[in-house]
């Protein structure tokens, strides 16, 4: 490996994360100790990411997000708990309409006596 | 009520880098937080199938980065164009220039890359992911986050170089 290959590869390196750990990257950085050229621009490079990494996490959410992701949700568990009760009570009334309708359809005929019975 | 307070607990913990990971691909301030949003959403619907609790945050930002992608699919205005090879050095932006640039012109600089790159460049330095994490995030190999994250960040300081500070 030489100087322009390590610089390549030290493309994707960034300080403070473990990125030390991949094969190709460890070897690159053996190569740095070595070469003062390259470790001057492994030492920008570094400072680089870390003014980039920095920018990058100044973007701010905005202040209600959070409110109102928490809240929706909150709305959305209402109306779910709301329709899970109305389909509940629903099913209740359909079984005890349902059992109603069969006990006068198809309850045995009873045996009153018909008036022919009672002569007079 | 255990259920409510762990999906605020969640919230509390990832919206912000959520949103961050949101307007970096989208620049869109509403486009954003409705990814967001969504993401949530599907979370308090499927987040109870996730069965490793350390997985949290890579299933969210893997949700949020496939809603984007379906969201920009339905739209496709955008297409695919393949940046040329990264070949030679990366273009040296002094260390001292990049600290001038403000998040606006960093942000501005990274719309300007390939979604392709940008979502892989963005994970890079939002979260600290280590490029395995990066590739379950985009659900691809290792060497492709690799290759993209080389082409990506040639692109970007390509751009920086071209960036004037703000006086």
């Amino acid at each position: 490996m030489n100087s322009t290959q390590a610089k390549q590869i030290l493309t994707i390196y960034r300080p403070g994360v473990a990125d030390a750990d991949d094969p190709e990257i460890a070897e690159a950085l053996s190569l740095v100790r070595s070469d003062p050229e390259l470790s001057r621009w492994f030492d920008e490079h570094c400072a680089r990411q870390n003014v980039l990494r920095e920018k990058l996490r100044q973007v701010a959410p905005p202040a209600a997000l959070r409110e109102q992701i928490i809240s929706e949700h909150a709305a959305r568990t209402r109306a779910a708990s709301r329709r899970e009760k109305i389909t509940m009570v629903g099913a209740v009334a359909a079984i005890a309409f349902a059992r109603t309708a069969r006990g006068i359809l198809f309850a045995p005929q009873s045996h009153r006596p018909s008036a022919s019975q009672y002569p007079g | 009520m255990a259920r409510v307070l762990e999906f605020e607990s969640v919230v509390a913990h990832h919206y912000g880098p959520l949103y961050q990971f949101a307007f970096s691909l989208t620049r869109n301030d509403a486009e954003a937080c409705d990814l967001t949003q969504q993401t949530f959403y599907i979370w308090a619907a499927k987040g109870h199938q996730l069965r490793d609790i350390s997985k949290v945050k890579t299933w969210l930002f893997t949700t949020l980065h496939r809603e984007f992608l379906g969201a920009r699919r339905r739209q496709t205005r955008f297409p695919h164009i393949e940046l040329d090879d990264a070949t030679g050095d990366l273009p040296a932006v002094p260390p001292a220039s990049v600290n001038q640039l403000d998040s606006e012109q960093l942000l501005e600089a990274l719309s300007h890359l390939d979604e392709v790159y940008r979502a892989a460049v963005v994970l890079f330095y939002l979260e600290d992911y280590s490029y395995n994490e990066i590739a379950q995030v985009l659900d691809i190999p290792l060497g492709t986050v690799k290759s993209r994250l080389t082409r990506g960040l040639h692109r970007l300081h390509q751009l920086l170089t071209n960036v004037r500070p703000k006086t």
